[in-house]
């Protein structure tokens, strides 16, 4: 048997085992993606680095050896796995409705857990084509605002007024104008008004963008 | 000591200041809030009539279900749209949840501290907790979020209320009325000091929030003098005065000083004759009529005897909505404008909310008076009588009666960032 510190609990673990079983073991959770034990670890997803005596390491590649200090949890590794969330998140379109999940998916749960911005709370709302609530002519900041509320008030039939404060992604804001705002008709200074209201300003970066998308 | 000041006198929200000078034998005291203005009125000018309850109901947490129905039957007033009778009951009876809420908070944390009654809260600590906890469900359920409801507009309910969101928050508060009446009867067991109420005027909302208030105007406001038709007249019964060093303003009924509340409500209902009463409780109730009458301290035991008299009531109402399917209702935008009035019971006294909508369905004027600006005047004048009966041959008062006036403020339970306004001088 090996023996490894995680987080400082000594665990005694089979040789050539991974640093993501000994921290199992120790009872720490490192979250991950890709990995499946067993089946696969290939450390594509990069969400579950940790620290092996203070080297950045995927957890379900790299081997437990004799003596490793593993730390599972610092600010350091937060920013680092959120980054790469970040990273898979920009290629990926959110659109959980027509998923087969439904935005019951580990890549939303971690999102949200990591607080990831790029997913609007449209991401997790049900409504959408003659049910969403700018098409009954409600002004919804659900295409601008952070998820993670689930949707509480849109289910309920009341519009979003953005208690999450807004998403800063480029790309949310292009395609809340696009398939929401302008698709809708809604007026740009309505919308800047509600977001005034709500968010007590409007984001200078998010003003050079509303003034572009209304020309 | 001649004179006083007390800073930060009341314990719900925002900051207030009872200043009280002593000089020849003459008193007089001043109640003025101190806190910044907050501009709701200002706020919702301009915006869209499905907007406004959402926003007005943000002035205060612990009271966000009183502004949004108050708010609404407003603006549905302003339409000309009416509600239907299920809808019209389910925000009673959130408001009616939330009004013993207030109070169980209000006695518990508040007030009774005041009148030695820390052992009775320090007995029911842990099972106030879990009232306002079964309440907070309760009021969830209802009203979509637990504060600042969601789950209706102008016009009725959205899509999130179901008969289901009825019976299982009747099923939270199950045996919640039992409990309750301990903890009341350890309420009505503390002394309260002995005050002849200079002022024994007051104004209700007739039946109100005992029974349903109908859809939107003209109200009925019964007072101790006999009762009122109100709507769009209310600005000449309700009379706001601007007073120096005070953000808020204060309110006078006709030109009389008056109060409203829990204990204006419970004398209003005994000289009705405790219709909605049965048996043991109206016994019990008519027992407080003197009291009630005369001292100003007696709101305490009002708040404690509403909350199991609403309770019971709550309970009735949603028994009779139990397992019926809520129908959504969405207003069409073909209306036109108009200005309305809202008038209901808030948890501390009456509260009104007057918008003007134009024709493009946006508010161009809004006006709003709060109970705590309608009691302030009579707080000032029921602190003026105390500190009045306590004066030595000297001249000059002892600190006890410091404590005493605080007690007194306290016991209207003022909450003043709602009562706030910008003041033109």
């Amino acid at each position: 048997m090996v023996e490894v510190y995680v987080n400082g609990v000594k665990v005694e673990v089979p040789p050539n085992s991974l640093v993501i079983e000994a921290a199992e073991r120790a009872g720490f959770r490192i979250p991950t993606l890709c990995y499946l034990q067993g089946l696969f670890n290939e450390a594509t997803c990069r969400v579950c680095v940790v620290k092996v005596n203070g080297r950045v390491v995927p957890a379900c590649r790299f081997p437990a050896a004799e003596g490793s200090e593993i730390v599972t949890e610092d600010d350091e590794l937060r920013r680092l796995r959120r980054i790469n969330l970040e990273l898979l998140l920009s290629t990926h379109r959110i659109e959980c409705w027509g998923c087969v999940r439904k935005g019951r998916c580990e890549l939303l749960s971690l999102a949200k857990e990591m607080g990831v911005e790029g997913i609007p709370v449209c991401a997790e709302c049900p409504l959408y084509g003659p049910s969403c609530l700018l098409n009954k002519g409600l002004l919804c900041l659900g295409a601008l605002t952070i998820a993670g509320c689930n949707a509480e008030c849109v289910r309920k039939g009341s519009p979003c007024i953005g208690c999450r404060g807004y998403v800063k992604s480029a790309e949310v804001w292009r395609d809340a104008l696009d398939n929401h705002y302008r698709k809708y008709g809604i007026d740009v200074g309505e919308l800047t008004s509600l977001i005034k209201l709500f968010w007590n300003y409007l984001p200078s970066e998010l003003r050079k963008f509303l003034e572009v998308g209304s020309r | 000591m001649s004179s006083f000041r007390i800073s930060a006198v009341e314990r719900v929200a925002g900051e207030s200041e009872l200043i009280v000078s002593v000089e020849g034998g003459d008193v007089r005291v001043e109640y003025n809030s101190v806190v910044s203005p907050r501009s709701f009125e200002a706020l919702v000018k301009g915006r869209k009539y499905k907007e406004v309850p959402y926003i007005v109901s943000r002035i205060c947490g612990v009271c966000s279900h009183a502004h949004f129905w108050a708010s609404n039957l407003a603006i549905e007033s302003a339409l000309g749209v009416s509600v239907d009778d299920t809808t019209a009951a389910l925000r009673d009876a959130c408001n009616k949840i939330q009004i013993v809420q207030n109070h169980l908070i209000h006695l518990a944390f508040l007030a009774l501290p005041d009148y030695g009654g820390g052992n009775a809260v320090k007995n029911y600590l842990g099972r106030l907790i879990r009232f306002n906890k079964v309440l907070n469900e309760a009021l969830q359920l209802l009203g979509g979020r637990l504060t600042n409801p969601n789950v209706y507009f102008p016009g009725g309910f959205t899509a999130g209320v179901r008969g289901s969101h009825v019976e299982k928050s009747l099923a939270v508060m199950k045996g919640l009325a039992d409990e309750l009446g301990e903890f009341v009867d350890a309420v009505l067991s503390v002394e309260i000091p002995d005050l002849r109420d200079p002022s024994p005027e007051y104004a209700v909302l007739h039946n109100s929030p005992f029974e349903t208030v109908p859809n939107g105007g003209p109200y009925v406001l019964d007072t101790s003098g006999g009762s009122l038709t109100v709507y769009e007249n209310y600005r000449n019964i309700f009379r706001e005065q601007i007073h120096d060093g005070s953000t808020s303003k204060k309110c006078l009924l006709l030109d009389r000083v008056f109060y409203v509340g829990a204990r204006a409500r419970l004398l209003n209902l005994l000289r009705r004759g405790g219709v909605i009463l049965e048996g043991d409780l109206k016994y019990r109730l008519s027992r407080y009529w003197d009291l009630f009458n005369t001292n100003p301290f007696s709101n305490v035991y009002a708040k404690a005897l509403e909350s199991i008299i609403l309770l019971k009531n709550v309970m009735d109402i949603l028994e009779g909505y139990r397992g019926k399917e809520l129908k959504s209702v969405a207003l069409d935008d073909s209306l036109k404008g108009g200005h309305g009035v809202g008038i209901i019971e808030a948890p501390r006294g009456l509260l009104i909310h007057h918008y003007v909508i134009d024709e493009n369905l946006r508010v161009v004027n809004a006006d709003i008076i709060t109970p705590t600006v309608m009691f302030s005047r009579h707080i000032e004048v029921a602190t003026e009588t105390l500190v009045r009966k306590l004066v030595g041959n000297n001249g000059t008062v002892d600190s006890s009666v410091e404590s005493l006036a605080e007690a007194l403020v306290r016991a209207y339970d003022p909450c003043i960032p709602c009562a706030v306004h910008v003041i033109r001088g």
